[in-house]
């Protein structure tokens, strides 16, 4: 059998649908990362910083996917890189987010509980964080030491879990409505 | 072959791809620092975004505790904020946020105009992420505002960092905590000079005297007195740039290595409270002479004295 999508010529319907739904995903992780700097950073919070941006990739990912969460886990973990005031090499949240957004499309489901899906949102926020450090630590930034990391990862559970229940059900909701093809690849 | 197998193989392959380029792209980052593509990446990124996060300062200055006239404020240079601060002081009387920026803004005037340092005032929009090792933080005031980059950040207590990269409305400001910063400062009164470094980490049952915001400090002159509560000032760069001189960082505290030790070290416990940053000022034209001691403040220091040191054994 052909592989679909490619032996396939789209029709302009799709075609449009499917630019709306890349438009949307972008304005989605631009203003997550504007949002998670400019305003959720500013908090005077214990712990992490909550990870918006990875909680709109996995919303993204549970309902189209392990192959559109990675690539927008890519583009918002860049995005993250490259905006201000980041000052480290870029590519760390990307390598991160990539992976974050491939499992959360790979474990998540929208036919699970939705209690289940806010646990996996902050689990693999809390995993995030503590994958960001290390790969930064690798890369020669001062280690957190351990106390401070499990800090850094509790925290990010929590928030994780707390910023899904405001983001999932309605991300979904969004995505479905522009009529692009569900949980499929790219 | 079954779509769903042909899909699946095909995201497997997808995550690879991504994490490799990642992976490539970090190393181009480290390895080509300075000048690499990817700042003019960053820079494009930066320039896209800097309307919107300049806006952003709207949403984030109730967070900061903050209210009032904020376009004002940061045209005017901080000579003409002195009506300004008259103003809001008579207007605002009622919110408690309101006062806190009055105060902050007559604190930064009162720092600039002693050392006649001529300043930008400007407001914090976006902070990098707490897990983040790196400590930046987004102004919005950028090269439109005549800020340029390595120019000197404070505010009204002291040292806060140097602007690292500017947009055309807004700059990114390596704080003091970085660590990547690192200032040449200089002990207020006896004049001896030492190195301030940010990334530094407290122990845990010191961190409720000192706070976890510190910087390490380095005595260049190991023969030179260095006892706890001494005040640095900035040393000061040749042009002023990335430091101006004069401008307080902090008091030192956990004196370590006696007189003559091979490295004399101590804490340096900041006078500005990073975890509460939001009005600074960029200096935008040094002064014309250093002023010296004159801004090393009076009054009390930012953490309770240390109890009474043993007296030192002279052998």
């Amino acid at each position: 059998m052909t592989r679909p999508g490619f032996a396939l010529v789209p029709s302009a319907g799709l075609v449009s649908a499917g630019l709306v739904s890349a438009g949307l995903v972008s304005v989605g992780l631009v203003s997550s990362v504007l949002l998670q700097v400019g305003l959720l950073a500013l908090l005077p919070l214990p712990g992490a910083t909550p990870d918006l941006v990875l909680v709109v990739v996995a919303a993204l990912a549970i309902a189209r996917g392990p192959g559109a969460g990675a690539v927008a886990g890519f583009a918002g973990g860049l995005l993250l890189d490259l905006a201000p005031p980041a000052a480290h090499a870029a590519g760390q949240w990307a390598l991160v987010l990539t992976v974050a957004g491939y499992a959360a499309g790979h474990l998540g489901d929208p036919r699970l509980r939705s209690g289940t899906r806010l646990v996996l949102v902050g689990v693999l926020a809390g995993l995030a964080t503590a994958a960001y450090v290390t790969v930064s630590g690798l890369l020669g930034a001062p280690w957190p030491g351990l106390g401070e990391l499990s800090l850094l990862t509790g925290s990010a559970v929590g928030y994780g879990a707390v910023l899904a229940a405001a983001v999932v059900p309605g991300g979904t909701w969004v995505l479905r409505r522009t009529n692009a093809p569900q949980r499929t690849a790219w | 072959m079954r779509r769903s197998d042909t899909v699946r193989r095909g995201n497997r392959l997808l995550l690879v791809l991504l994490v490799l380029t990642a992976i490539v792209l970090i190393n181009l980052d480290v390895r080509l620092g300075a000048g690499s593509p990817l700042d003019d990446l960053r820079q494009t990124v930066a320039g896209a975004i800097a309307p919107a996060q300049d806006g952003l300062g709207v949403l984030a200055q109730p967070v900061l505790g903050l209210a009032g006239d904020r376009a004002a404020a940061r045209d005017a240079r901080v000579e003409g904020l002195e009506a300004e601060v008259a103003r809001l002081q008579s207007q605002v009387r009622t919110a408690a946020v309101d006062r806190g920026r009055v105060a902050q803004l007559d604190s930064l005037l009162r720092l600039a105009t002693a050392a006649q340092f001529a300043t930008v005032p400007a407001q914090v929009v976006a902070v990098s992420p707490a897990e983040l090792s790196e400590r930046t933080v987004v102004i919005d005031v950028g090269s439109a505002d005549g800020i340029a980059t390595d120019m000197t950040v404070l505010n009204g207590d002291g040292l806060v960092g140097r602007v690292l990269s500017v947009t055309a409305s807004t700059a990114t400001v390596q704080l003091l905590l970085d660590p990547a910063a690192q200032v040449g400062v200089r002990m207020a009164g006896s004049g001896q000079l030492g190195l301030a470094r940010g990334g530094q980490e407290v122990v845990p049952d010191r961190r409720d005297v000192l706070g976890s915001d510190v910087l390490g400090f380095e005595l260049l002159d190991r023969l030179a007195p260095m006892v706890d509560g001494d005040v640095v000032v900035t040393f000061g760069s040749p042009g002023g740039r990335p430091f101006v001189p004069g401008v307080p960082v902090g008091v030192l505290r956990d004196v370590a290595g006696g007189y003559g030790a091979t490295a004399r070290i101590a804490t340096l416990v900041p006078y500005v409270d990073f975890s509460s940053l939001d009005l600074v000022g960029v200096v935008v034209e040094p002064p014309r002479t250093d002023p010296r001691d004159l801004l090393v403040p009076v009054t009390s220091p930012p953490v309770p004295a240390p109890e009474p040191a043993a007296t030192p054994v002279v052998p």
